[in-house]
């Protein structure tokens, strides 16, 4: 198997024996993800029970004892417990009362997705100017939906704490290109 | 031209020396200087040669609108192409290079292909090099001309930033009309943003250094700016707002000349303010491309930006009133200047003029000599200074869908108004003079433009006169610089029935590449127009595309590059891999192992396909779709969109299917599972799993009720490990011994759910196989735990090179490889459902049209070869004589270990009549003989599916 091209060029991954993962770094371990630029910090979180309901949401989030509304941009999540607006009639229930997976004759969906995303936690002085790195987010253009394109990748983005904080979930299979947007794009802020 | 620096003037440090080499030649200049400036002020006046004649070609502008001094930079090693002189701040050990020269722009070794200008006029690439074939002369001619050559060698030395911004006010330019418009908006409480490509504020206030409300020009530029900022605006210098897009999303590129790549700048606004000023162009006459041939109002800006006179012995010719400053100026520095001006009533002081007379040609060698008139006379001069008129930037204007109005009174195209969200101000829109540009920032910002501070002195009015190019006379006459365009070339396309503008543009390349026609668009216009016989207005003109200056092509990739390029989707159990030896390849947008081993890649696939059939083997699945799809109505549509009868499926089971589009071709294969009366889950192709899902929900919500239906992508979440081969079921129930294993309890495709675990009987081999889907988060733990119970069953690691080879032995498909943009599920084998489903499906009318029952469609084959496996993609054909015609082509091809034979997979032309038939397939000048079989060829009968 050994190589006769330079690593990562066209003709060497070609050839039937080349490896394509030395084109990319192993995924790293989730939960001990930390990175600090400056005053901005971002880290994974653990975040236990997600859920996706489909269909009626008031249903589904009084099934689910989360008693606030679901959150669009840039709203304010708090708590353990709260519900993230991604459609008309598709949300991520975080927390509350465990829901069945499976239809739900009130007239809503449940798809478990504990393990379907990373959550990043990105907080700190400069968020603002990451997140302009990634997409036209802005405070001052709301949207009832917080799923959107962000660094090119689908992610869910919403504002979570303060003011100043917000998770990002990210596809489990992208997560690893987003912690590398996002390391690079941190060292841009410096 | 004998251009000098003064000891005296501009905006430069003379107390720092920096040097520099141009063309291998050592110079040096000062802070505040560009690398033009500091060539002028040495008096280097060739510093490039033309694309196509190889003359020589001198400085004509002093900003963006320079279509002749644009070098390749070195700097710190890294080399960039295609910067302009007048643009680039001068640096200590910058290393610039002439373009369109070897070795250099004082000599070069080309110059003799301007005596032989006759014989190569506009189109002369398109007529002579047809035969035998241009890629004959491609190289050599690309080798001659060109604006610069990229470095193969260059990588950025970090990503570019990409930054999004949003504002109120969108302002370009920080002239006096756009800081009039901004600091006006901002006061209003508007969230202003301001982009401006200089360095500092004041556009061409910094050129002229006219007064502005008392305040000279570029003292009150910078207080407006301050005052914009303290006011909450925004300002970003060395910023060019480059290109509008939908929705006015307009791209700025900002740079930052300090070796940090430049930022593109996204940015949203509600509202676009346009005042990017005018720019001067040219007078044509026989030469006027000569170096020292210049335009005045970068002159002018030489003058008062570095303190560079252009000359001792000045001509400035000239058909409009701007010029006036210029000759002031330049006659304060010590210059000696007459003026040749075309106007009939042109009137000035103390200056020699020449009233009603225009250049009809200048003295050159190795500089300019002599210039003479029209009216006789011939005037000693090193330096031509030309005025032609003024030309407004109207480029953003039009890129944002704005028409243009011609005016007789500026001879020029100025913005029509009316766009919803962008306004033109200031030069840009034709207000030339000082008053008449902060007048119409203010309106734009909704101001009243009587509130100006102190007011200004009233500047004199602009005046114009045609000065257009003479057709039919003696000499070249320069209409495009950059292009190497005269007026014999329009009149060539003109004869030659290219009369549209559009047309010209094309066939000459007036306006085309980074000069955008900014110095040659409308003197080619009013070309065209005379040669027409018609106004300037009728000719119109052709389109403006972003962007307006060069932009790095890492500025535009941003952080995609390296693993942020087109990022791939990540296993779950990746690392679990990477150290079970697995290579890796990317499918589907996915890393996944190819197979496993330290052996070549051929030994070590075919040992695991036989490990496969032999023993039990562990293959991680878990790309494999998990769309769920919910509600009421959830069996009306699975049975609408598979092609096979799906509402029939019971509660626990699985049934294979096709899904189709609306063509009646094959758009995704999988498996359905039925979890309740309520719930299914789609298993599609790897690949196909967004493509599929956004196909879904299309439907749903096009077709059906959307709140009676509900479709969830769940794909991340599980992770769906597969065992295969006879021993599967013993290695399943060593780990889940709490299962009922019996076939009669658990069939072939049935599932059993328990906890949060999905076992799914479905094979893609053909032998016995289980897929067990688990949290994605457990999948390592049930790996190590099927990896340790089947050490005893000798349980193989399985790739998908491996997996390719089982199923393909199997005879079963792969959508995309062993399928095409025509393939039909009759082709496939599955014609049941076409002739019996009842009820409606996707695609179901396009699978009776004439062509979908054509008897000679390509249908799924196998061929048998003796020796190597066929080439995948090698075509059968029939031989007629020296002519080949494809019956179709080979979709798989593999060795086989099983049958100790290569197999093949192919579309063969009315295919399954031919059974037994030998065919010739051909590949690269090879053919070879192959037999026409089932696609089956292992177990047709499907005993191993039990086994």
């Amino acid at each position: 198997m050994a190589e006769k091209h330079a690593p990562g060029t066209t003709a060497a991954m070609a050839t039937p024996g080349y490896d394509f993962a030395s084109n990319w770094n192993p995924v790293p371990l989730w939960a001990s993800i930390h990175i600090e630029v400056g005053g901005l910090s971002v880290s994974t979180c653990c975040v236990p029970q997600v859920s996706v309901v489909n269909g009626n949401l008031q249903a589904a989030l009084d099934a689910a004892a989360i008693n606030s509304s679901p959150v669009g941009w840039p709203e304010l999540a708090s708590g353990d417990s709260y519900a993230v607006r991604l459609a008309r009639d598709r949300a991520v229930v975080v927390g509350g009362k465990a829901l069945r997976p499976g239809w739900h004759a009130e007239g809503f969906a449940v798809s478990l997705s504990d393990d379907a995303g990373v959550v990043f936690g990105i907080s700190g002085s400069g968020l603002e100017q990451l997140l302009s790195l990634g997409a036209a987010v802005f405070i001052d253009r709301p949207s009832a939906s917080a799923s959107r394109l962000f660094a090119g990748l689908p992610v869910i983005l919403y504002r979570h704490g303060h003011e100043t904080a917000v998770r990002l979930h990210v596809a489990r299979p992208r997560a690893a290109a987003m912690l590398e947007w996002l390391t690079i794009s941190l060292a841009q802020l410096r | 031209m004998s251009s000098r620096r003064l000891d005296h003037g501009g905006e430069i440090d003379r107390a720092v020396t920096l040097g520099f080499k141009f063309d291998g030649q050592a110079y040096s200049g000062h802070p505040g200087d560009t690398l033009a400036s500091a060539l002028l002020a040495q008096g280097v006046h060739t510093v490039a040669r033309s694309s196509k004649f190889h003359r020589p070609r001198g400085i004509w502008g002093a900003w963006v609108e320079e279509p002749n001094a644009i070098f390749d930079l070195v700097q710190a090693g890294v080399r960039m192409p295609n910067c302009k002189a007048t643009t680039t701040p001068l640096a200590a050990e910058i290393e610039a290079f002439s373009v369109n020269a070897q070795p250099s722009a004082a000599a070069d070794r080309h110059a003799w292909m301007d005596r032989f200008a006759r014989f190569i006029p506009a189109a002369f690439y398109y007529k002579t090099f047809m035969w035998p074939h241009w890629h004959w002369f491609e190289p050599r001619i690309r080798d001659l001309t060109g604006l610069g050559r990229a470095d193969p060698a260059f990588r950025p030395n970090a990503a570019a930033s990409q930054r999004h911004a949003t504002c109120d006010l969108l302002v370009v330019g920080a002239g006096v009309a756009g800081l009039s418009c901004a600091l006006a908006a901002a006061a209003r409480g508007q969230d202003v943003l301001l982009v401006d490509d200089r360095a500092t504020p004041g556009g061409m206030l910094g050129d002229t250094l006219e007064p502005v409300e008392a305040v000279p020009g570029p003292q009150w530029a910078r207080r407006t700016a301050d005052a914009l900022i303290a006011a909450g605006g925004r300002y970003l210098s060395s910023t060019t707002a480059f290109g509008i897009y939908d929705h006015s999303l307009v791209l700025a590129s900002q740079r930052h000349f300090n070796g940090r790549p430049d930022t593109l700048w996204r940015v949203r606004a509600r509202k676009v303010v346009v005042a990017a000023g005018a720019i001067e162009r040219p007078l044509t006459f026989p030469d006027n491309d000569r170096p020292g041939v210049m335009s005045a109002h970068a002159a002018l800006a030489y003058l008062n930006r570095h303190g560079v006179l252009a000359g001792d012995r000045i001509v400035v010719a000239t058909n409009n009133s701007s010029t006036a400053n210029v000759v002031r100026s330049l006659m304060a520095a010590g210059a000696e200047v007459t003026i040749v001006d075309s106007r009939a009533a042109a009137e000035t002081e103390d200056v020699p003029l020449h009233r009603n007379a225009q250049i009809c040609g200048v003295d050159w060698r190795r500089g300019l000599r002599r210039v003479h008139t029209d009216g006789g006379k011939s005037l000693d001069a090193d330096a031509l200074l030309v005025s032609g008129g003024w030309t407004p930037s109207v480029h953003l204007h039009c890129q944002a869908g704005g028409k243009l109005d011609w005016r007789d009174d500026l001879l020029a195209f100025v913005p029509r108004p009316g766009l919803a969200h962008l306004t033109t101000v200031g030069a840009a829109a034709g207000d030339f003079t000082l008053d008449q540009a902060q007048e119409s920032g203010m309106r734009a910002a909704g101001g009243s433009p009587g509130a100006r501070a102190g007011g200004s002195s009233r500047s004199p009015p602009y005046q114009v006169e045609p000065a257009w190019p003479r057709l039919g006379g003696g000499g070249r006459q320069w209409v495009d610089f950059q292009n190497d365009v005269t007026t014999r070339d329009i009149e060539l396309a003109a004869r030659e029935n290219f009369v549209s503008v559009e047309h010209l543009k094309r066939y000459t390349t007036l306006g085309m590449a980074v000069d955008q026609g900014k110095t040659s668009s409308i003197v080619g216009l009013a070309t065209l127009a005379a040669i027409r016989g018609e106004p300037i207005a009728s000719v119109g003109t052709t389109t403006y595309r972003p962007p307006f200056v060069p932009v790095s092509f890492a500025s535009f990739a941003g952080v995609r590059r390296g693993q942020c390029f087109a990022p791939i989707k990540r296993l779950p159990l990746e690392n679990v891999h990477r150290q079970d030896g697995a290579v890796f390849r990317e499918y589907g947008g996915w890393l996944r192992p190819a197979f496993y081993g330290n052996g070549s890649a051929e030994t070590e696939i075919q040992r695991e396909a036989r490990a496969a059939r032999e023993g039990v083997a562990l293959f991680d699945g878990s790309p494999l779709g998990k769309i769920e799809i919910f509600g009421p109505d959830a069996e009306r549509f699975v049975d609408f969109i598979y092609y096979n009868t799906m509402a029939t499926l019971k509660p626990g089971r699985i049934r294979y299917g096709f899904m189709l589009n609306e063509g009646g071709t094959v758009f995704d294969d999988g498996v359905l599972s039925r979890i309740d009366p309520e719930h299914f889950v789609v298993s599609c192709s790897s690949s196909h799993v967004d493509a599929v899902a956004a196909m879904l929900d299309t439907w749903r919500q096009d077709q059906f009720d959307p709140d009676r239906i509900f479709i969830q992508d769940s794909t991340a979440q599980w992770a769906t490990l597969t065992l295969t081969g006879p021993a599967s079921r013993q290695l399943l129930g060593a780990v889940y011994p709490e299962l009922e294993l019996h076939d009669d309890a658990f069939a072939h495709m049935s599932f059993v759910d328990f906890g949060s675990v999905r076992i799914s009987r479905v094979s893609f081999t053909g032998d016995r196989s289980y897929e067990i889907g688990v949290a994605a988060s457990q999948a390592q733990a049930l790996w190590s735990r099927l990896k340790g119970a089947g050490e005893g069953l000798g349980v193989s690691l399985l790739g998908l090179e491996a997996l390719s080879i089982l199923r393909a032995e199997k005879g079963l498909i792969i959508i995309g490889k062993d399928t095409d943009g025509q393939t039909m599920p009759h082709d496939l084998g599955f014609g049941t459902p076409r002739e019996k489903k009842l009820g409606e499906f996707i695609g179901k009318r396009a699978l009776f049209t004439e062509q979908a029952s054509r008897p000679d469609r390509n249908v799924l084959v196998g061929l048998e070869a003796d020796g190597e496996p066929l080439a995948a993609g090698a075509h059968v054909v029939t031989v007629d004589g020296p002519r080949r015609a494809s019956e179709g082509f080979v979709t798989s091809s593999y060795r086989s270990p099983n049958l100790g034979r290569p197999i093949a997979l192919a579309l063969l032309r009315n295919g399954r009549s031919r059974i037994g038939e030998t065919v010739q397939v051909f590949h690269l000048g090879q053919t070879r003989t192959a037999k026409v079989v089932p696609p089956c060829a292992l177990d047709p009968q499907g005993a191993r599916i039990n086994g």
